[in-house]
C-alpha cells in the first residue's frame, strides 16, 4: 500500500521529495571530494613533477555529449508531459546511449594517457573524481533504462510520470557535477 | 491489507514461518525491534570489549591483552558503540515511534527500511568477521592516515574498516532519507511540522545532519581504500597528498556525528520529562530552534578536533570561539528541561530517573567539553584520558542513559508488558554509581598525564590506584546492565498485560493498543495541538494551539 | 554607473590610512542616491505605484550606500588594495553581505512591476531570482573570482577590479533575493521553508573556500605576498586571517538570517489552522484491535 499517493503533507510526490534529499546528500559527497582535490592542489605545484596535463579534446567532446544528453532528457520529459509515450521511450533511449558514450570516452581518456592511480597525484585524482562521477552516471543510465522499459509497457501518462521526473532531475544533477569537475580539473 | 510479513504476494508463505516473517518484514515496528535487539547485542559485545580494556588497565604491566590484541579491542569498542550500538538504537526507536507519533501507518519506503536494517546487521557482522580473518581494525575508530596507509597497516584490517564503514554509512544515509521523507509526507491532519512531538523533530534534524555528514565519511573511507589498494596518494604527503586531508574530511563528518549521537536521546528526554512532570515541554520553539541551530553550526566547527596539529594562533582563536558558541543552544535545552520539571508533579519512575541522570551526566560532560574547547587546556589534555572522560560522560551519561529512559518508557508499548520498577530503579542506581566510578577519575588521570590508547603503563606513574578503581566501577556498571538484561528476560517471559497508556502520556503512540496492530490506527487521527492525547483526555484543559 | 568613468584616482599617496576618493565611485553613489530618493518619494507620489515608503526603508537603502562608501572610499580600500588580504576580505564582506541586503530591504515594493513591462523581461527577472539560479549565480561569481589567477588579475588591473566589485554587488543582490526581496508580485521571496534550506546550503561554498584559504600552507595570492607588511602580520598570517574572516563572520551572516527566518517560519506554521472538518481525537481508550 503506497501511502504517498493518498497523503502527502508537502504537496509533492514522495519520490520527488526523496530525490531532492538524495541530491542534497550527493552534494555533500562531491563537495568534500572536490575540496580534497583543491586542497592537494593548494599544497604543491600542479601537475606534479612536470607530468603532462591531459589534453582538452576528449573531455571537451565529452562535455558536449553530456550537454546534448541533457537536452534529450528534457525532450523526453516534455514528450511525456504531453502524453507522447513512444517519444518518451525514444528520447530516454537516446539519452542513456549518450551517457554510455560519455563513460566510454572517460575510459578512453584514462587508458590512452597511460594514467595510473599513483602517478603524480593527477592519475589518482582523475580516477577518483571521474570514477565516482561515472558511477553516478551509470546509476542514471540504469534509471533511464527502467524508464525506457516502462515507457514501452505504457506505464506513464501525461499526468503521472514521477519516475521520469526524478530520473531527469538526477540526470541534470550528474551533468551539473560534471561541469564543476571539468572546470576544476581542466580549466583552473 | 498489509500483512505482517511484507508487501510481496509470494511472502504469504512467510506467514507460516515466524522466522521468515521476521526476516522478510517491512513493518516499521518489527524493523524497529530488529534494530533495537541487534544493536543491544552489539552494545553488550562492546561492553565486554570495555571490560577487557579495563581488566588490562587495572594493574600496571598486566597481561590480559597483548598490545596488538589491545589495539584491536579498543578500536572495535569504539566502532561498535558508535556505529553498531548508539546509532542503530536511535534508528530503532525512530523506526518504531516516528510513524506512530505522527499518525502514519508505516514509513514512506518500507522496503528501503528493511534494506537499511540488513545493511546494518550484515555490516556489523562483516566488521566482526575480521577477528577471524587476520585481525580486527586496530588503529582507533577514526583511523588517522598515514598510520592507516598500507605502509604502516599491512594486511586487511583497515580494509575491513573502510568497507565496513562505507556499508554502515550507506545504511544510515538510506535510513535517514526514509525518516526525513516520512516526516515531511505522512503527518496526520492538523499536525503541522511545528506540532510534531519533540522526539520526531529531533529525529528530523538528526537525519538531516546525517544525510549531509555521512557522505563525507564515505569519501574518507573510499579514499583510504583507494590509497591502500590502488596506490593513489591522497594521504601520502611525500607524493603529493597530505595526511592532514584525512583529518579534515573525517572530522567534517566526525563533528556532526557527535550530534547525531546525542540528539535522538535528547528527543527522548523531551518526551519523558513532560509526561513525568505532568506539564508541557517548556519553550518548545526555543528547543526546536536550538536543535536546528546545533545542526547548522555543527558543520562549521570541525577544526576543534585538530587543535594540536600546528594551526596558527589566529585559526585556533576562531575555532575555539565558534566551539564555545555551539555550547549555547545545548545549554538552552537543559534549562528548558529543568523549567519543565519545575513546579510539575514529578513521578519518580524509572524513566524519569534515567532522564535526570542524563541531565546531570550530560552537564558534567558539557562542562568538560567547554574545557577542551579552550585551546590552552586542550593542548595539555588532548589524547589523554581527560578527553576519554569527557566523551564518555556525554555519550554514556548522556546518550545511553537517554536510551535507557526511552527503553523503560516505551517498552510497554512495544511488548505489552511493564518492566519491573524495582529492578529498574536498582539498575539505575547501580549504573550511576558504576559509571561515575569509571569515568570521573579519568579527568584526574588525564591531567596527571595518562595518554589514551596505551595498553599498559609503568608502576611508578602513580596511575595504578585510579585505574583499578575504574575497573571496579566498570564491573559495577556491568552488573547494572546485567540487572537490565534480567529485567528484560523476566518481563518478556511473563504474561502480557497490554497496558495501553501506562504513563498517562500525551502523544499519539499511546492511543493504540500495546503492541499496536499492524496498521497502527484504525482511523488516522487528526490533531489540534502538540499533545493530542492530553487534549482528548482533558478537553477543558486542552492546549490552545 | 560605477564604471561610467574608467578614470580612477589612487589616493594612496598619503600612506596607510589615506582615503581613496574615486570620482567614479562617488559619482555613482551620488547618482544612485538621487535616483532612489526620487523613485521612492516624488515619483512614487506622482505615479502612485504603491504606498509611501517608510523612513526606515529609505534609511536602510541609504545605509547600503554608506556601506559601499566605507568599503570603497575609506582607508579600508587602501589597506585592501595595497596591503592586506584580510582587509580586502572585510571589504568584500561589506560589499556582498551588507550593502545588497540593506539595498534589498530599502527598495520600494512594486517598483519592479512598475518599471519592467516587457513580459519576457519579467519572466527573466522572476526565473533568475529563484533559489537555485540565485544560489548558482551568487556562488559561481564568488568562487570564480577566488581562483588565484583571476584574483591576482583583478588586483593588478584596475578595470578588472572594478568589474569584480560590480559583479559581486550584482550577484549578491541576486543571492540574497530569495530571502529579502520586496517584489511580491513580480519576483517574490522563496517560501519560508525554502529559505531555511537555502540559507543552510549557502553556508557551504564559502565554508569550503574559506577552509582551503585558511589551511593551505602556501601563499595562494602572490600579489599580497609582495606587499609591505603591516600590523605585524606575515603574508601567511594575513591569508589565514582572511580565510577565517570569510569562514566565521561570513557564515555568521547566513546563520543570523537563518535564525531570524526560523522564528518567522515557526510562527507562520503555528498560525495555520487545522482543517475545520478534522474529527476530534476520539476518547482516549478506543476498543482494542485484534
Amino acid at each position: 500500500m503506497n501511502q504517498a499517493t493518498t497523503r502527502s503533507r508537502s504537496g509533492m510526490d514522495s519520490a520527488k521529495v526523496a530525490m531532492l534529499v538524495v541530491l542534497g546528500s550527493e552534494t555533500f559527497f562531491f563537495g568534500p571530494l572536490v575540496s580534497a582535490y583543491l586542497f592537494m592542489r593548494g599544497m604543491y605545484p600542479w601537475p606534479l613533477d612536470g607530468a603532462p596535463l591531459a589534453r582538452l579534446a576528449v573531455p571537451g567532446v565529452n562535455t558536449l555529449i553530456l550537454l546534448a544528453s541533457v537536452v534529450t532528457m528534457w525532450l523526453a520529459l516534455r514528450a511525456i508531459r504531453s502524453g507522447r509515450q513512444p517519444m518518451l521511450a525514444r528520447w530516454s533511449a537516446v539519452t542513456l546511449l549518450l551517457g554510455l558514450v560519455f563513460v566510454a570516452g572517460q575510459v578512453l581518456e584514462y587508458t590512452s594517457n597511460n594514467m595510473t592511480p599513483s602517478d603524480h597525484g593527477f592519475g589518482g585524482v582523475f580516477l577518483t573524481l571521474m570514477g565516482f562521477h561515472a558511477l553516478h552516471l551509470l546509476a542514471g543510465v540504469i534509471m533511464l533504462a527502467l524508464v525506457f522499459f516502462r515507457a514501452r509497457l505504457g506505464d506513464f501518462t501525461a499526468r503521472r510520470h514521477v519516475a521520469v521526473e526524478v530520473s531527469a532531475w538526477f540526470w541534470y544533477y550528474v551533468a551539473a557535477v560534471w561541469l564543476v569537475l571539468f572546470s576544476v580539473l581542466y580549466l583552473v | 491489507m498489509t500483512s505482517q510479513a511484507g508487501t510481496f504476494p509470494y511472502m504469504r508463505r512467510a506467514e507460516k514461518s515466524k522466522l521468515l516473517s521476521w526476516a522478510l518484514t517491512t513493518d516499521h515496528k518489527r524493523i524497529g525491534i530488529l534494530y533495537l535487539a541487534t544493536a543491544f547485542i552489539f552494545f553488550l559485545v562492546g561492553g565486554i570489549e570495555a571490560l577487557l580494556i579495563r581488566l588490562q588497565l587495572a594493574q600496571p604491566g598486566a597481561q590480559v591483552l597483548g598490545p596488538d590484541a589491545y589495539n584491536q579491542v579498543f578500536t572495535m569498542h569504539g566502532l561498535t558503540m558508535i556505529f553498531l550500538g548508539a546509532m542503530p538504537i536511535a534508528i530503532g526507536f525512530a523506526n518504531y515511534f516516528v510513524p506512530l507519533m505522527i499518525g502514519a501507518r508505516d514509513m514512506v519506503f518500507p522496503r528501503l527500511n528493511a534494506l537499511s536494517y540488513w545493511l546494518f546487521a550484515l555490516g556489523g557482522l562483516f566488521m566482526y568477521s575480521s577477528f577471524l580473518l587476520g585481525g580486527a581494525p586496530d588503529k582507533g575508530w577514526f583511523a588517522y592516515a598515514p598510520m592507516t596507509e598500507r605502509a604502516f597497516s599491512p594486511g586487511m584490517r583497515m580494509d575491513f574498516w573502510s568497507l565496513g564503514v562505507i556499508g554502515l554509512a550507506i545504511s544510515s544515509t538510506v535510513g535517514s532519507i526514509n525518516i526525513i521523507v516520512t516526516i515531511f509526507q505522512l503527518r496526520a491532519r492538523g499536525m503541522s511540522i511545528t506540532k510534531v512531538p519533540m522526539f520526531v523533530w529531533n529525529m528530523l534534524i538528526t537525519s538531516l545532519i546525517g544525510i549531509f555528514a555521512f557522505p563525507s565519511l564515505i569519501v574518507a573511507a573510499a579514499l583510504l581504500l583507494l590509497d591502500r589498494q590502488l596506490g593513489t596518494v591522497f594521504f601520502n604527503t611525500a607524493q603529493g597528498g597530505n595526511a592532514m586531508l584525512w583529518q579534515h574530511i573525517f572530522w567534517f563528518f566526525g563533528h556532526p556525528e557527535v550530534y547525531i549521537l546525542v540528539l535522538p536521546a535528547m528527543g527522548i528526554m523531551s518526551e519523558v520529562i513532560p509526561v513525568f512532570s505532568r506539564k508541557p515541554l517548556f519553550g518548545f520553539m526555543a528547543i526546536a530552534f536550538s536543535t536546528a541551530a546545533i545542526g547548522v553550526l555543527s558543520f562549521t566547527v570541525w577544526a576543534h578536533h585538530m587543535f594540536s596539529t600546528g594551526m596558527s594562533t589566529i585559526s585556533l582563536l576562531f575555532f575555539a570561539a565558534d566551539s564555545f558558541l555551539i555550547g549555547v543552544p545545548t545549554g538552552v535545552k537543559i534549562f528548558s528541561w529543568l523549567a519543565t520539571m519545575w513546579g510539575g508533579k514529578l513521578r519518580f519512575d524509572t524513566p524519569l530517573l534515567f532522564a535526570m541522570g542524563f541531565i546531570v551526566m550530560f552537564v558534567i560532560g558539557g562542562i568538560t567539553g567547554i574545557h577542551v574547547a579552550s585551546v590552552p587546556v586542550d593542548w595539555q589534555v588532548t589524547d589523554t584520558y581527560y578527553v576519554v572522560g569527557h566523551f564518555h560522560y556525554v555519550l554514556f551519561g548522556g546518550t545511553i542513559l537517554g536510551f535507557l529512559s526511552g527503553l523503560f518508557y516505551w517498552f510497554p508499548k512495544m511488548t505489552g508488558r511493564m518492566l519491573s520498577e524495582r529492578l529498574g530503579k536498582l539498575s539505575f542506581w547501580t549504573i550511576m554509581v558504576g559509571m561515575n566510578m569509571v569515568f570521573f577519575p579519568m579527568h584526574y588521570l588525564g591531567l596527571a598525564g595518562m595518554p589514551r590508547r596505551i595498553y599498559t603503563y609503568p608502576a611508578d606513574t602513580g596511575w595504578a590506584f585510579w585505574n583499578l578503581f575504574e575497573t571496579v566501577g566498570a564491573f559495577i556498571t556491568a552488573l547494572g546492565f546485567l540487572i537490565i538484561l534480567i529485567n528484560l528476560i523476566v518481563t518478556l517471559r511473563s504474561r502480557p498485560t497490554n497496558p495501553q497508556d501506562p504513563w498517562d502520556g500525551f502523544t499519539l503512540e499511546w492511543t493504540t493498543s500495546s503492541p499496536p496492530p499492524a496498521e497502527n490506527f484504525a482511523e488516522i487521527p487528526a490533531v489540534r495541538s502538540r499533545r493530542p492525547l492530553w487534549d482528548a483526555k482533558h478537553p477543558d484543559m486542552a492546549d490552545t494551539h | 554607473m560605477l564604471a561610467i568613468s574608467a578614470v580612477v584616482y589612487h589616493g594612496s599617496g598619503g600612506g596607510l590610512w589615506s582615503w581613496s576618493w574615486y570620482p567614479s565611485v562617488l559619482a555613482g553613489l551620488a547618482i544612485i542616491t538621487a535616483v532612489y530618493l526620487y523613485l521612492a518619494n516624488g515619483y512614487r507620489r506622482r505615479a502612485q505605484y504603491g504606498p509611501p515608503v517608510t523612513r526606515l526603508r529609505q534609511a536602510s537603502f541609504l545605509l547600503g550606500n554608506l556601506v559601499v562608501f566605507l568599503a570603497l572610499i575609506s582607508p579600508l580600500d587602501n589597506l585592501s588594495d595595497n596591503y592586506l588580504f584580510s582587509a580586502h576580505m572585510v571589504q568584500h564582506i561589506l560589499l556582498i553581505g551588507f550593502a545588497p541586503v540593506l539595498w534589498l530591504l530599502g527598495v520600494p515594493s512594486g517598483l519592479l512591476n512598475h518599471l519592467v513591462r516587457a513580459p519576457w523581461l519579467r519572466k527573466f527577472a522572476y526565473e533568475v531570482t529563484r533559489p537555485i539560479p540565485a544560489f548558482l549565480i551568487f556562488n559561481g561569481v564568488f568562487l570564480l573570482w577566488h581562483i588565484p589567477r583571476l584574483y591576482n588579475l583583478a588586483l593588478e588591473e584596475e578595470p578588472v577590479h572594478i568589474f569584480m566589485h560590480l559583479t559581486f554587488l550584482a550577484s549578491a543582490v541576486i543571492g540574497w533575493w530569495p530571502v529579502y526581496s520586496r517584489f511580491d508580485e513580480a519576483a517574490p521571496r522563496a517560501s519560508l521553508t525554502a529559505q531555511l534550506f537555502y540559507l543552510f546550503v549557502m553556508m557551504f561554498p564559502s565554508t569550503a573556500l574559506s577552509a582551503w584559504i585558511t589551511f593551505t600552507p602556501s601563499i595562494l595570492y602572490p600579489y599580497y605576498g609582495s606587499q609591505a607588511q603591516v600590523f605585524g602580520l606575515s603574508p601567511l598570517d594575513d591569508q589565514q586571517l582572511s580565510g577565517l574572516i570569510m569562514w566565521i563572520p561570513g557564515n555568521a551572516l547566513f546563520f543570523l538570517a537563518f535564525s531570524i527566518v526560523f522564528f518567522q517560519w515557526f510562527q507562520y506554521v503555528q498560525r495555520q489552522q487545522p482543517d475545520e472538518d478534522a474529527p476530534e481525537l476520539a476518547n482516549p481508550l478506543p476498543k482494542l484491535q485484534e
